[in-house]
């Protein structure tokens, strides 16, 4: 009888302390979130007491509270970054501008002191660097689009050896004009591949302009298919590119030159790179043998 | 405290020495009860179940030296391995560690004893014939066993405290045994050389003086008499180790 | 929120006849990585034992995240990670069996935190090797894991690239870094190695016999230890004179030595050499310098230096 009784006295207090735990644990998960939610502290929620229930809500508390901290801080990273952008706009566009409205008081000048031979190649200059504007303009159009998923493509087959072809048709005289060597290979008479045709030309002129720009004197297409892909490689002439470089190379603004001089936007890549990856191609940078090249991979049609 | 315990047991559980240990005592009672029965079996004697838990009763006082190892697989040489710090650095107070290594040295001992004895009377059982009224014997063996427990403990408690407070982890196991083991016989030999009973006396209230107390009695009934006096001295004990060795950690450095 | 991870006030402690700290105060803001400079033995360590509670000052009041009380700093003192002198860990144990030990005791909710842990410190494959047999990066490493392993706001270091390859540091500087900045976490590191703090701290407490020199912000020790041209001449009055009045130099200091550093005309130490030669200075060596934190921190300990 009386071992009945210790038994239930037992059973009694460990029921208590079971509940008492149970209530303390919930006391703590309720302060610590407060915590968490006013002051934003980025600590996890500790468990008070062995308890396997309470140990997996903590889990899944822990996770939520961690993924809405690193959205906060995400977002916070985007906001920075845009608001860089807009600043790093606002300086690309001042600076041509500024050179323009030179050029229109040179002429200005130049006119009331009744000189008129440099005003053509004043007007000339102030020409080139207003469409050189407005490239730029466009380019930060295209981009914003791209980025936002708002550029419609319309895949189909397209036939990359006549793409490719066209564009370097395109840029002849300028690789003439800059005695540049030209390397085509190119090992199917067709290439058919998923994509959009505008959106490759652009790619393909993209890139051309960018062997212009900084190749030195040679530059080879390779084209060939591999599994169920096609690849492009457009490679140029270039000097020893860190790998880290490379890496950056398709960012925003990135150019190899610091200063931005005016010509290069810097846009370029990143445009490419937008390109090439909405249409569900892949496109990266390396440098070997003292040649920098560019490998564009699409599906196969 | 509840989280501190637990890591301790996963601790002790993940050692391998405690699963040794209990298997070196396991087996070590297995083959004594075995000799025991080989050797009277060639002498033609029979030895009946009563007798054996006798013998069983007068061992019990091995706890004591039993415990300070149970008590040693929790605590683990934290100085020697500066482990404290950690738990220190986290905000636990030098309280909640002190209780929960206790706790946790008291609940290993009391598990580890419930074994050994729960493979002691199985093998006696198994081995040895019945001599008519076991029973009676078995409740006085087991009521003897459940007072030796608040003794044991009180081992553990003066075991945990000297390992608290003393660095030299060597120096204090030594002094744990010296306290269980050498400290009757030297306050004994006081009184022989003071020819002052009073240290005798105090000999007659150490833990381990404790177990003796039975051989003074008649009959294996009057052992319930003696029962009260060993929860008590052990209790006691255990509640003077603790608190002194508490309060001496409280404001200790921690390495 | 407070805005101190940390505030010290008049902290002293004594070891017999030996100071360890002597009215120390100090803040460290929240968010910020503060590196603590001293030699060894001027009293980093006691300052982080006092902090993490092993150790109990005599005078002084701490505080963390705001709270004072003990019951309030041990609250605190979970949300921290510490790493102090060299990590302590179970030798029977493997890496992760005594990382669960400690998840265990701290509460932390869920075996996946350990595995992640293990990863930042690129710990992953230790198997069953037991602590005992661990190499001292492996340690440090291991002491780091247990540091992070329940996303601390405040991290606690000393002297924690102890034992580390060149790679490890890198690795290391770089967890630091990414904490700081992701998750804002505050981090207090102690280093004798002060080209490894220079790389990482946004401020700095210099210390020395258990008193704290001076306090400064990255910027500001940037702005202090600028750029100079160092000329030994001499004699360096008429040096001096001819700084001031022929070139119209302001910003000099000068060295015991017959020594100038002079933080004008960076670019034109020819015109230097020159205004000196010509008024009969001597000049025997000209150098462009930079000052680091270490000849800072040896002009803090060691002599005056005139200004």
């Amino acid at each position: 009888m009386v071992f009945i009784c210790i038994l239930l006295m037992i059973f009694a207090a460990v029921m208590t302390a079971m509940y008492v735990i149970q209530k303390r644990h919930l006391k703590k998960l309720n302060e610590d979130l407060e915590e968490v939610l006013t002051k934003g502290s980025c600590h996890r929620i500790l468990l008070s007491a062995p308890d396997k229930e309470m140990e997996r809500l903590l889990v899944m508390l822990n996770r939520y509270i961690e993924a809405c901290q690193n959205e906060k801080a995400a977002y916070e990273t985007r906001d920075k970054e845009f608001k860089h952008q807009i600043s790093n706009i606002s300086h690309d566009l001042r600076t041509p501008l500024t050179s323009i409205l030179g050029y229109v008081q040179l002429i200005e000048r130049e006119y009331a002191a009744g000189n008129e031979d440099n005003v053509k190649e004043y007007l000339g200059i102030i020409e080139r660097k207003a469409e050189m504007l407005k490239n730029l303009i466009s380019q930060f159009y295209d981009l914003s689009r791209l980025e936002g998923s708002e550029y419609e493509f319309q895949m189909e087959a397209v036939d990359l050896n006549v793409l490719i072809s066209q564009t370097m048709a395109d840029y002849y005289d300028e690789f003439e004009k800059n005695h540049f060597r030209v390397d085509i290979a190119i090992e199917n008479s067709t290439m058919p591949a998923l994509c959009d045709a505008k959106a490759m030309s652009r790619v393909y002129a993209n890139l051309i302009q960018n062997v212009l720009k900084h190749g030195h004197d040679f530059v080879s297409i390779h084209m060939y298919k591999k599994d169920q892909s096609i690849i492009t490689e457009i490679a140029n002439g270039s000097e020893p590119i860190d790998p880290g470089e490379l890496a950056h190379l398709f960012d925003r603004f990135y150019t190899m030159d610091k200063m931005r001089t005016g010509q290069n936007t810097g846009l370029g890549l990143a445009i490419v790179k937008q390109f090439v990856e909405q249409m569900h191609g892949k496109i990266e940078a390396v440098y070997e043998h003292g040649l920098l090249k560019m490998r564009i991979e699409m599906k196969a049609a | 405290m509840l989280n501190m315990i637990k890591a301790e047991l996963y601790k002790t559980g993940r050692r391998a020495y405690p699963k040794i240990f209990l298997l070196v005592v396991l087996g070590g009672i297995i083959a004594l009860n075995l000799l025991i029965y080989i050797a009277y079996g060639h002498a033609g004697e029979k030895v009946i179940k009563d007798e054996m838990l006798m013998m069983y009763l007068a061992c019990l006082v091995a706890g004591m030296y039993l415990a300070i190892i149970t008590a040693d697989m929790v605590f683990s040489d934290e100085y020697k391995h500066s482990t404290l710090k950690n738990t220190i650095a986290f905000g636990y107070t030098r309280t909640q560690v002190y209780f929960s290594k206790l706790i946790t040295a008291c609940i290993v001992t009391v598990v580890m004893a419930v074994a050994v004895e729960v493979v002691l009377l199985a093998s006696c059982w198994l081995m040895f014939p019945s001599g008519g009224d076991d029973g009676r014997m078995l409740t006085v063996f087991l009521q003897y066993s459940l007072a030796c427990v608040p003794l044991w403990l009180s081992q553990v408690a003066v075991a945990v405290a000297v390992w608290f407070n003393i660095k030299g982890s060597t120096f204090a196991t030594v002094i744990i045994v010296c306290f269980t083991a050498v400290l009757p016989s030297v306050l004994s030999l006081m009184t022989l050389i003071l020819s002052q009973p009073v240290w005798e006396e105090m000999a007659k209230w150490l833990p381990v003086s404790q177990f003796e107390l039975y051989r003074s009695l008649f009959s294996v009934d009057d052992i319930v008499t003696v029962l009260p006096r060993m929860c008590g001295v052990g209790a006691a004990w255990f509640a003077a180790a603790t608190v002194i060795g508490w309060a001496c950690f409280y404001k200790r450095e921690v390495k | 929120m407070a805005e101190y991870a940390i505030e010290v006030q008049n902290l002293t402690k004594t070891y017999g006849r030996l100071r360890a700290l002597d009215h120390v105060s100090f803040k460290v803001p929240k968010g910020q990585i503060y590196g603590l400079v001293g030699k060894n033995g001027a009293g980093k360590t006691t300052l982080m034992r006092v902090l993490t509670n092993q150790t109990i000052g005599e005078t002084g009041e701490i505080t963390i995240f705001g709270q004072s009380t003990p019951q309030g700093l041990n609250k605190m003192r979970r949300r921290s990670g510490v790493m102090i002198e060299i990590p302590s860990f179970y030798p029977f144990l493997t890496a992760r069996e005594n990382l669960e030990y400690y998840r265990r005791q701290r509460g932390i909710a869920g075996k996946t935190c350990i595995d992640e842990v293990l990863e930042q410190v690129e710990l992953t494959n230790t198997g069953n090797k037991k602590f005992k047999n661990f190499s001292l990066g492996m340690k440090q490493r291991l002491g780091l894991a247990l540091a992070l392993m329940n996303h601390p706001e405040l991290l606690i270091l000393d002297e924690p690239v102890n034992g580390l390859d060149p790679e490890g540091i890198v690795q290391f500087r770089n967890i630091l870094i990414k904490m700081n900045r992701e998750h804002q976490v505050t981090i207090m590191i102690s280093s004798h190695i002060l080209a490894e703090l220079q790389n990482l701290a946004t401020h700095y407490t210099f210390m020395d016999q258990g008193k704290i020199l001076q306090d400064i912000s990255e910027k500001d020790l940037a702005a202090l230890s600028r750029e100079h041209i160092e000329i030994e001449v001499d004699s360096a009055e008429k040096a001096a004179a001819v700084l001031e009045r022929i070139l119209g130099c302001v910003s000099y200091e000068v060295l015991p030595g017959n020594k100038i550093r002079v933080y004008e005309l960076l670019k034109q130490p020819d015109m230097i050499a020159e205004a000196l030669v010509q008024n009969d200075v001597r000049l025997y060596s000209m150098k462009t310098n930079h000052m680091n934190l270490e000849d800072y921190f040896i002009g803090l300990i060691g002599g005056d230096v005139n200004a």
